[in-house]
């Protein structure tokens, strides 16, 4: 049985996705690769806006592209930190 | 010898004045070192630990200036002033303390007491409150200390029912510590100025214990990230 990842976990999987795909990709692939119900993935993405972790841009046909934002990069840079300190002090 | 007393006395509000620095600057070391890693993650359990060492420090600096007559009993209006910084010594004292006990806790008890931060909030002002109104300055460590033990035995219960094979952290060693010396740290402070040698103990431990986290925070948050995934 695999572990439920937490929601630091999630939050890096889906930014790690976006990095890979070249820092750009669209909402229903994101989905898919997330390995989330449609639920959980709106409520990740939601709060990956709002937090500024990615943007949404539209390109001239009008598609809707998911980035990454500085602080998102930012996250994924620092996680294995992030997670290490959490770790190390059972927060 | 009122000449050798005032040199005590000079020696002990120096003594308790480089203390508090200490504590006050290594707190806030913590606090600022951590500011990113909350920023990115809004991670209650990042926010919990800032707050300790935030109110760990507004309680530090009011006590120094509670327990430094010279300083409040020259003020016209001492009367007031006084009670304020009791106020605020009790509500911050004991907000860092709840703060110490929901870092440790929240993961574990999601449901009641531990879901709702603010209610750390209403426990310290009814603290801070009860111990003015009963003009008790040290009913504040008696309550500190029910709301610290009770906390302390719910986890320990909570941590053998969960079976789990991971030991007891060490850092909750720390915690307890912390919150032990910050009780003997309130009465040393009031101690008269000719025990010198017993309140130099209890800030020595108290500053290791601050340095011992300062350097534990300090080590991880500079460890070289390779953005590799554990596991």
């Amino acid at each position: 049985m695999t572990k439920k990842r937490d929601r630091l976990e999630v939050i890096y999987d889906i930014l790690k996705i976006i990095r890979d795909k070249n820092n750009s990709i669209k909402p229903t692939p994101l989905l898919r690769y997330s390995n989330l119900s449609s639920q959980r993935f709106a409520e990740y993405y939601s709060e990956l806006i709002e937090k500024g972790l990615i943007k949404e841009v539209t390109d001239k046909k009008n598609k809707k592209f998911i980035t990454l934002s500085d602080k998102g990069f930012k996250y994924l840079e620092k996680y294995q930190i992030i997670t290490g300190f959490i770790d190390d002090f059972n927060l | 010898m009122p000449g050798h007393g005032f040199a005590m006395m000079q020696t002990n509000l120096w003594v308790d004045a480089i203390y508090t620095l200490i504590i006050i600057l290594a707190s806030g070391i913590i606090y600022t070192k951590t500011r990113e890693i909350y920023a990115l993650t809004g991670h209650k359990g990042i926010k919990y630990f800032r707050n300790v060492f935030l109110f760990f420090a507004i309680s530090y600096l009011a006590h120094f200036f509670l327990l430094s007559p010279r300083i409040w009993r020259t003020v016209e209006f001492a009367n007031l002033i006084f009670p304020t910084i009791l106020f605020i010594t009790v509500y911050a004292s004991t907000a860092a303390v709840l703060y110490l006990l929901y870092s440790a806790m929240w993961k574990k008890t999601h449901k009641g007491f531990f879901a709702k931060s603010w209610l750390l909030h209403v426990i310290a002002l009814v603290v801070a409150i009860l111990t003015i109104l009963f003009s008790v300055p040290l009913l504040f460590v008696i309550l500190q200390a029910i709301i610290f033990i009770y906390a302390a035995i719910m986890s320990y219960l909570n941590h053998r029912k969960a079976k789990t094979k991971k030991g007891f952290s060490k850092v909750y060693y720390i915690y307890i510590l912390l919150f032990v010396f910050w009780i003997l740290n309130t009465f040393a402070t009031a101690l008269p100025p000719f025990f010198l040698q017993i309140k130099l103990f209890v800030y020595a431990i108290s500053i290791i214990l601050f340095i011992i986290i300062l350097t534990r925070v300090v080590k991880r948050l500079s460890v070289k990230s390779n953005d590799k995934k554990k596991g």
